[in-house]
């Protein structure tokens, strides 16, 4: 299509998230009206065949009942949400169907539930194969037999050890040495919209989209680590604007580096952005909340400045907290006017 | 570039388009060879799009729409027909209407 005049009347799509229950309700319109329809899926129940951002193309059914086998479109009947996932056996009420990598089968779906069947899935623009036919329905015989789990299982051994590895080599001193040259490569930027949905569907945190329920009196800055286009870490500067709060102030929020890239300065340059900009605003000082357990966050909070402080109307909280779930939350402030 | 768009024109949603108003937006999606795309070219209208669209019944002409919305909105007449002139010739370019002969 011609894009010669600037879009004044539209929004594209890159612009815009449905939510799951809006794609949904797309979907069923577009089953409804007899036509296919190419989406981007979103999680990793189907992984490894259908894997997150990948993008598949769902066709009606028309009058012919779902295979085992067939991945298929549905609404899930616990939650009534959007899903695709696995047909893996037929029921008197219906077809049971599961995830490729859920513990859990969904339930019976029965067949006003069923939207469409998956017909091809992209991956970085390229048509890949996610178990149709013979391959679908044995993959839907080893998921009905706990068989799946089971070989994903040992699939999955030589990661974990790696990452057991990787995080061994994360605590050297060395590693975080070398790693200071390659970090050249992560920049951080300003999150836009589309950033900060890649950091909650990585921080699993999708349906609790950031202004839901966000007061007058709160301003948030989001900045995203990259490498290449990936985002690999994220942080907030929070300011409480309302000077009757005893947290009336700027504070420091959701720093969060992906496992692999940790040790490698990122965490360190996340937290100086913010403090950048928190000094650019006025702030005197900047606080944040760090579990005291958390040994690798409190000693890049030392390394970068912080000290434990208390903020007494915070107390109670973190003291409920910890006789709850065990772990007891600190405040961390550092003076960005040069005091101590 | 709406010069060329008469008053009287009468325009609809194009064939090749679906569009469903979801959580209070329009969503239009194009159908590319027939398979709607909702992955690279899907489309929502802001305020403006959304007052037009829900006026083009395939019987009002875009005359009679400024008219309806000069009623309801406190916006000058000349500004809302540049404006409901300058979405039908973005969306007829767009492929997104089609016009009524």
């Amino acid at each position: 299509m011609a894009d010669t005049d600037p879009p004044r009347y539209v929004v594209s799509g890159a612009d815009l998230s449905l939510s799951n229950q809006g794609q949904l309700e797309l979907l069923h319109e577009m089953m409804r009206r007899g036509l296919p329809l190419r989406m981007p899926v979103r999680g990793s129940s189907m992984a490894p065949c259908i894997r997150d951002e990948d993008v598949v193309t769902v066709a009606p059914m028309d009058q012919e009942d779902p295979r085992v086998g067939q991945v298929v479109a549905f609404i899930t009947p616990s939650l009534g949400r959007l899903a695709l996932h696995r047909v893996i056996s037929r029921s008197a009420e219906g077809w049971v169907v599961r995830g490729d990598g859920c513990l859990e089968a969904d339930g019976v779906v029965t067949r006003d539930a069923m939207l469409g069947r998956v017909t091809r899935v992209e991956r970085n623009g390229r048509e890949v194969r996610f178990g149709e036919g013979r391959m679908g329905a044995s993959i839907a015989w080893l998921s009905r037999t706990g068989l799946l789990l089971g070989l994903r299982s040992v699939q999955r051994t030589p990661r974990r050890l790696a990452a057991a590895v990787l995080r061994r080599l994360q605590d050297q001193r060395l590693y975080r040495t070398l790693g200071r040259r390659w970090r050249l490569r992560v920049e951080i930027f300003e999150a836009g919209e589309p950033d900060l949905q890649s950091v909650r569907r990585w921080l699993d945190t999708e349906d609790s989209g950031p202004e839901a329920s966000r007061p007058g009196d709160l301003a948030v800055k989001d900045w995203v680590a990259k490498h290449r286009s990936k985002v690999v870490g994220s942080v907030q500067l929070v300011f409480f604007s309302n000077v009757h709060l005893e947290w009336q102030g700027y504070w420091l929020f959701s720093l969060n580096v992906r496992r692999r890239y940790r040790g490698l300065g990122i965490g360190e340059a996340l937290t100086a952005r913010v403090a950048e900009e928190a000094r650019a605003q006025g702030a005197t000082e900047l606080l944040l909340v760090v579990s005291e357990g958390n040994e690798p966050a409190v000693r890049l909070c030392r390394k970068c400045g912080y000290t434990q402080t208390v903020v007494e109307a915070l107390e109670p909280i973190f003291q409920a907290e910890k006789a709850s779930h065990g772990r007891r939350r600190i405040v961390m402030r550092r003076r960005l006017d040069g005091g101590t | 570039m709406n010069a060329g768009i008469p008053l009287n024109t009468i325009c609809s949603p194009s064939e090749d388009v679906v569009s469903r108003e979801i959580e209070g937006e329009i969503i239009i999606v194009p159908l590319v060879a027939g398979i709607g795309d909702a992955d690279d070219e899907l489309y929502t209208l802001n305020e403006t799009g959304r007052a037009v669209w829900r006026r083009l019944d395939g019987q009002r002409t875009l005359g009679d729409i400024v008219a309806a919305l000069a009623l309801e909105f406190d916006a000058g007449y000349s500004e809302l027909e540049a404006d409901v002139l300058g979405f039908a010739a973005a969306m007829i370019e767009r492929g997104v209407l089609s016009v009524k002969d």
